[in-house]
């Protein structure tokens, strides 16, 4: 009974030796599960991936460094798929400081992997590298949230004149002939996507303000504590597919056909959830056997 | 790499064993962490908001044509007068602290107009519509999409009457509402499964981070 006590009664900073242990082991171990691939991830790997070459594929990155762990892999994941494909990719933010220095990072890293490819020959339909304001644009941050977004469902360039770089957009090869976000298409015609990789409720405002008016086929990448609320948007049939949370990135990777930083937390993050699982059930056991007692 | 990304990451893994070591119990190099990460995003916030926001935004909005840009100096001049809330104004002119009403006012009445309509046609009916689904007879459909098409059903019609009021919880609505709170219960349960998960996803970040970038042993 003494240790059914005992349960009742764990040090908390045991409990986290052993999050910690239940962590970082398996990172050691140098191995990657495979996932099970849901429906919903998968909904949106194809849709990009039957999109016609050429397609634009608009990331809103509304999320900070705090969130990276979980959606800078997808962000990564999309683009790198994107770029595999020919789409042309367009970065915003609503995030201000913090979307700009994550969504920043995010695509320079997947165009810096990608070009060297490129130049390693992985990519014998290519000859030439990828070229900002032709394959892949960021447009940066806009204060206005609600505004920015009915702005672009009519003109982007009234949102955005400029890229991040201060270059005219009407300048650019990458934004010839996209004027608004109606330029996406439909989900029965579509030219494109936009997906919004979400760390807060940025994207009910994208869901409920952009694309109800536009009708332009939209996808969501949130964290894992947001994405409960975001499957409603996905039984109605407002959004495509979700990726939700380090899980929702590692089914995009094994879909795109590589292991990313997703893939490599996987196993970590399966041990370390039979650990939570065991640590709630001996807790809870204790409890009721010694109040029994 | 250079030397000052080989710093970055030094200081960040460094940071990183500060606000870990809150886990054992507070102490001055964790506060200092912390104080370092508050100015930092301060002083990072306020540069980016000139940088990034007000400059480029009048800046742009000034470039339009015509009524354009005397609409601008009406948003600039609204905007402006929203520093009478500073507490630095409003010590000493307490009188014209009225005016930061207006720019407020102004937000308010706009977000409530938009929120409105917006609301409503992308929210309200979209997720009410997608309530309205067959539960009997239908053809090619399987038992299992029968059996998610009752439980959404059921369930947004029990959790709607728990938050009714009026009556008092006994016999036959008592035990409706009991299922309604059953329902609740689980959405919260699958929210905290959740968050349980994005806690940890955070965690094996800064985990990978140390072990790839910092200490190269992946």
């Amino acid at each position: 009974m003494r240790f059914l006590y005992l349960l009742t009664t764990i040090d908390r900073r045991i409990i986290y030796g052993l999050v910690f242990l239940a962590t970082t082991l398996p990172f050691l171990f140098k191995k990657s599960p495979s996932v099970q691939i849901t429906p919903e991830v998968e909904k949106v790997y194809r849709f990009i991936d039957n999109l016609p070459p050429g397609s634009r594929i608009v990331i809103s990155a509304d999320y900070g460094p705090s969130s990276m762990p979980e959606i800078q892999p997808m962000l990564y994941g999309i683009c790198r798929h994107a770029f595999t494909k020919g789409h042309r990719v367009y970065l915003l933010t609503h995030w201000n400081y913090q979307g700009l220095i994550a969504g920043q990072d995010g695509i320079m890293s997947a165009v810096r992997d990608f070009n060297r490819e490129i130049r390693e020959g992985k990519h014998p339909e290519r000859t030439d590298t990828l070229i900002e304001g032709v394959d892949y644009v960021s447009w940066g941050f806009r204060p206005g949230g609600v505004a920015v977004m009915l702005l672009m469902n009519s003109d982007i360039r009234m949102a955005f004149s400029r890229d991040v770089r201060g270059v005219l957009l009407d300048s650019l090869p990458a934004m010839q002939g996209f004027r608004n976000l109606r330029d996406l298409g439909t989900v029965e015609n579509p030219k494109g996507i936009l997906i919004g990789l979400e760390a807060g409720f940025t994207g009910d405002v994208w869901v409920v303000y952009g694309q109800a008016q536009g009708r332009w086929p939209m996808a969501l990448g949130s964290t894992a504590v947001v994405t409960p609320s975001y499957y409603t948007y996905l039984e109605a049939g407002q959004i495509i597919g979700i990726l939700g949370g380090l899980k929702g990135a590692a089914e995009y990777e094994q879909l795109a056909g590589f292991k990313g930083q997703a893939s490599i937390g996987m196993l970590s993050q399966s041990i370390v959830h039979i650990l939570v699982v065991v640590l709630i059930f001996l807790g809870n056991l204790g409890f009721f056997l010694a109040r029994r007692k | 790499m250079n030397i000052w990304e080989l710093i970055g990451i030094w200081l960040a893994a460094l940071l990183t064993f500060a606000v870990f070591s809150f886990l054992y119990r507070d102490n001055p190099v964790y506060k200092w962490a912390e104080h370092l990460f508050v100015g930092v995003s301060a002083a990072i916030g306020v540069y980016a908001a000139l940088d990034q926001s007000i400059v480029p935004a009048v800046r742009e909005a000034l470039a339009f044509p015509g009524v354009f840009k005397v609409i601008t100096w009406i948003a600039v001049f609204l905007g402006a007068l929203i520093l009478f809330k500073l507490e630095a104004l409003a010590t000493y002119l307490p009188n014209l602290t009225f005016l930061s009403r207006y720019p407020i006012a102004f937000v308010t009445g706009m977000g409530v107009g938009l929120t409105l309509v917006n609301v409503v046609n992308g929210y309200l009916f979209p997720q009410t519509q997608a309530t309205f689904l067959p539960l009997f007879n239908i053809q090619g459909a399987s038992w299992l999409t029968l059996l998610n098409n009752w439980i959404i059903v059921l369930g947004v019609v029990f959790a709607l009457m728990y938050f009714f009021f009026s009556a008092e919880y006994k016999g036959k609505l008592g035990t409706v509402l009991q299922i309604g709170i059953t329902f609740l219960m689980v959405a919260f349960g699958a929210m905290f499964g959740y968050t349980v998960m994005a806690r940890l996803s955070l965690l094996i970040g800064r985990i990978y981070f140390l072990l790839h970038d910092w200490l190269h042993l992946i």
